[in-house]
């Protein structure tokens, strides 16, 4: 049992140059749902790959010289020391350039960067983690690290929302997960013929939920923001902490050092206090449209 | 005089529609329950059809369809333990608004709906607590359908998160 306050990670270096692309090549692409695919990056130079390090939560800085950069979350299992998976939506003109890319490209990549998700500090803990959409993506890091150490947290659940059945992300690895002792729950907004499954929001998958202990619980949370409000407002109703419940939140990250003031939210900056935000460091400034 | 099953009165009081109601109501809202299965297939009510009863699911899963022109049944929702159905038999005429199925086997506690109405009715102190019983649940499925609506993992969705590709 764990009932004491859920502390912050500690803030993982940055690199020791943080405006140095290292050189990638697209090793892989697997494509997921509807204009969004997988790319499994290797470093060109060993002794990078050797030494490089992320945590889950944490985004990569993906450069196409001539076409501009993008942050992107790591998919990737924290302990890959070959390949590091991105899963990528085509959304804006660097991604839709990524998008033509086939395995042998080569971009760039500086990271990682960002605040991660308290994984250390959810030991000894019920974990809910709550994904909405392609949210699942910053979320599958934490998946992989919960289930290489499965028996120091107590009960592991996973809520996923989408839009469809079509829609919802890395369903191949849905069974294993359930295997290793997740309790895995889907549920998607609009049903297709033949889904024999959940209809709704993904708020309501939480309110159904038996939360035994909500004081020794850890919400971690990533999705649309007003998904995450609903979601965090029922983890509230049922007694869970406000130092428990965690988000990633999201805003245009463009230096990923706190530089050029893009992803300013509120009083904080996305890529270097975020994107991984107690909810209550940044609530008030969730509230304010434009921000 | 029968005696109360006491099943049905722990399930009942244990519900989250009757969490925290005094003893004196839940026992007089027993008289008129009774505990309900359905094996996964069977059809709990259909859709323009009259149910008398309000259902309060205790486990299992139900869908709920609309017959949709050109579409077939379409699925709108699903409910499970803890959640209320079919309203209409309290609040309306009876006449169901969708056809729900079970999707699992499903354990429920059917309530006579013209009974409960009458209940409310003669005794304020009881309608108060299923009313507003009611209307949270009402308010909870409101706040769900809103968010369907929003249609908030659409892509083409202004001011939605698409974390890992949100570019300018």
């Amino acid at each position: 049992m764990n009932s004491s306050p859920v502390t912050a990670p500690a803030r993982p270096p940055v690199p020791e140059n943080p405006w140095l692309s290292h050189t990638v090549r697209i090793e892989q692409i697997v494509p997921e749902i509807a204009e969004v695919a997988t790319y499994e990056l290797a470093f060109v130079d060993s002794t990078i790959a050797a030494t490089y390090q992320f945590q889950p939560g944490q985004f990569n800085m993906l450069y196409l010289p001539g076409v501009g950069e993008v942050a992107i979350s790591i998919s990737a299992d924290p302990r890959s020391r070959e390949r590091w998976a991105h899963t990528i939506r085509v959304a804006g003109s660097v991604t839709q350039s990524l998008a033509r890319l086939q395995p042998g490209a080569t971009l760039g990549l500086r990271g990682p960067y960002g605040n991660p998700w308290p994984v250390a500090a959810c030991e000894g803990r019920d974990v809910i983690l709550v994904a909405g959409g392609i949210g699942l993506a910053p979320l599958r890091p934490v998946i992989y690290e919960l289930l290489a150490n499965r028996n120091r947290y107590r009960k592991v659940t996973v809520l996923v929302g989408a839009r469809t059945p079509e829609g919802l992300l890395y369903p191949g690895q849905y069974a294993d997960w359930k295997a290793a002792g997740i309790d895995l729950q889907t549920t998607v907004d609009r049903a297709s013929p033949g889904w024999l499954g959940n209809v709704g929001v993904v708020p309501q998958l939480l309110d159904r939920m038996a939360l035994p202990a909500p004081q020794e619980t850890v919400l971690l949370v990533c999705g649309p923001e007003v998904m995450m409000h609903f979601t965090v407002k029922s983890a509230q109703r049922r007694g869970v902490p406000v130092e428990n419940i965690w988000l990633s939140s999201e805003r245009n990250m463009q230096c990923a050092v706190r530089l050029c003031g893009h992803c300013q939210l509120g009083p904080t900056f996305v890529c270097k206090d975020g994107p991984v935000y107690r909810f209550d460091q940044i609530a008030p400034f969730l509230k304010v449209e434009g921000l | 005089m029968s005696v109360p099953d006491p099943l049905l009165v722990e399930e009942l009081s244990t519900s989250p529609f009757a969490a925290g109601w005094p003893h004196r109501i839940v026992s007089e809202v027993v008289p008129i329950s009774r505990q309900v299965l359905y094996p996964a297939g069977s059809i709990i009510f259909e859709q323009n059809a009259v149910n008398r009863d309000l259902f309060l699911i205790c486990s299992g899963l139900v869908g709920l369809d609309m017959r949709v022109p050109a579409r077939g049944n379409v699925r709108i929702l699903t409910l499970a333990g803890g959640e209320l159905l079919a309203w209409s038999a309290l609040l309306g005429d009876g006449q169901m608004t969708a056809t729900a199925t079970a999707l699992e086997p499903v354990r429920a506690i059917a309530i006579d709906g013209s009974r409960l109405s009458d209940l409310c009715q003669h005794r304020p102190d009881i309608g108060f607590h299923v009313m507003t019983r009611l209307a949270e649940s009402l308010s909870h499925r409101l706040t769900a359908t809103r968010l369907q609506l929003l249609d908030l993992y659409s892509h083409t969705t202004p001011h939605v998160l698409t974390f890992g590709a949100r570019e300018h």
